[in-house]
């Protein structure tokens, strides 16, 4: 394959990795949110309060359009939908928002789930710091030449 | 052709390949989480291509000599997530390493080699 | 011939006389190498050396396996050895002349 003029740089690299942390970081805060209702049995629009998921899609990076073929893709929070699964249905006829089964419909929120959701972001997160700090350490040691 | 800084010229080469094969790793670590997608890598030409290697773009005056690669998916055999995403974040961050490694070198030996040159363009004291 | 001996050992001021071909001046000194001798070997050892670390750089940009990282660095250090030992000769041969051309007979 014949050789393409780039005009990319250590900043295209970091851009990359920016995008990377910037959507571990939405993933981290959506599940977060979730946790912390988990129990929030009536929300903004009624109901309980449902389950949040983050959306993502990878994107062309700015300053690379057709280079190297397309290889370089940054990522973004496409959208951050609401899980359509139904609500947790618990007996409590005591509870307030009880309906007249004596159902009271809790966030189709799991608790387990949100915790590995977290784990896995985090995981991705740290990766995206350390390919961070490899593109800061390479440019460094260009800097060094000659010295 | 070959001049004093020939061997510079090729190392030079080798890091812009490595310098944007960082950014298409960089680029897999970043959607590890991304539905569908695939990780990408650059592979330079083989060995025995060296003469294609760190050819000028014909016109281009003082551009930096560049290096032949192909690009491809390099998911051959890896499992994959249900939402149909390939990354597997370990082996990016392996890819990494080994990458800023070679980079590294390729940096030194630059500097090794203009140290040398420098030397023996002056009176060697 | 050892390091030590290149380092400290035969070729130095009192092997001059060769290099510059004074005739008159052979009944001061017979070292067992020449400087000239010394000069011209160290010369083709930094040519070789150096051959060699290009052509080991050269292959490591082009990604050739057989040429790992500290394959690669030790031949260049050989040949910026070589090089500089090859420069202090000629430094020392031109000393010597000097020395030689400022003697008052």
């Amino acid at each position: 394959m014949p050789r393409v003029e780039t005009n990319m740089d250590f900043f295209t690299a970091m851009e990359v990795s920016a995008s990377g942390l910037a959507a571990q970081r939405a993933r981290m805060n959506v599940a977060s949110s979730n946790l912390a209702n988990a129990q929030t049995t009536q929300s903004a629009g009624g109901g309980p309060y449902k389950r949040k998921d983050v959306v993502l899609e990878s994107i062309d990076v700015p300053g690379t359009e057709g280079q190297l073929d397309g290889a370089v893709k940054g990522v973004e929070v496409a959208s951050i939908k609401q899980d359509t699964a139904p609500p947790r249905l618990e007996y409590d006829p005591g509870h307030p928002q009880a309906n007249a089964q004596g159902y009271v419909a809790y966030p189709n929120v799991n608790p387990v789930e949100e915790m590995v959701d977290m784990i896995t972001a985090s995981r991705a997160y740290e990766a995206g710091i350390t390919t961070m700090s490899t593109a800061v350490s390479m440019a460094e040691k260009a800097l060094g030449i000659g010295k | 052709m070959a001049n004093e800084f020939s061997t510079v010229d090729k190392l030079q080469a080798a890091m812009t390949f490595h310098r944007e094969r960082h950014a298409v790793l960089a680029g897999n670590v970043a959607n590890v989480d991304t539905p569908g997608y695939r990780p990408f890598d650059l592979n330079p030409a083989s060995p025995d291509d060296a003469q294609v290697l760190a050819v000028t773009e014909p016109g281009h005056i003082g551009s930096a000599p560049g290096q032949a690669y192909t690009k491809e998916f390099s998911d051959e055999g890896q499992l994959q997530t249900p939402d149909g995403n390939h990354v597997q974040l370990e082996r990016e961050l392996a890819k990494i390493d080994a990458n800023r490694a070679r980079y590294s070198t390729s940096a030194e030996l630059v500097s090794r080699r203009l140290a040398l040159l420098r030397y023996a363009a002056g009176d060697g004291t | 011939m050892s390091i030590i001996d290149r380092a400290y050992g035969a070729p130095g001021v009192q092997g001059a006389h060769s290099l510059l071909a004074l005739p008159e001046l052979d009944k001061v000194g017979k070292p067992e190498t020449n400087l000239g001798e010394s000069f011209s070997k160290a010369l083709t050892d930094a040519k070789e050396l150096d051959k060699e670390a290009t052509s080991q750089a050269d292959r490591f940009a082009a990604h050739d396996p057989s040429v790992g990282i500290h394959e690669v660095i030790i031949a260049s250090e050989k040949a910026n050895i070589a090089v500089r030992y090859a420069v202090t000769l000629k430094n020392k041969a031109l000393e010597a002349y000097h020395e030689l051309m400022n003697t008052q007979v």
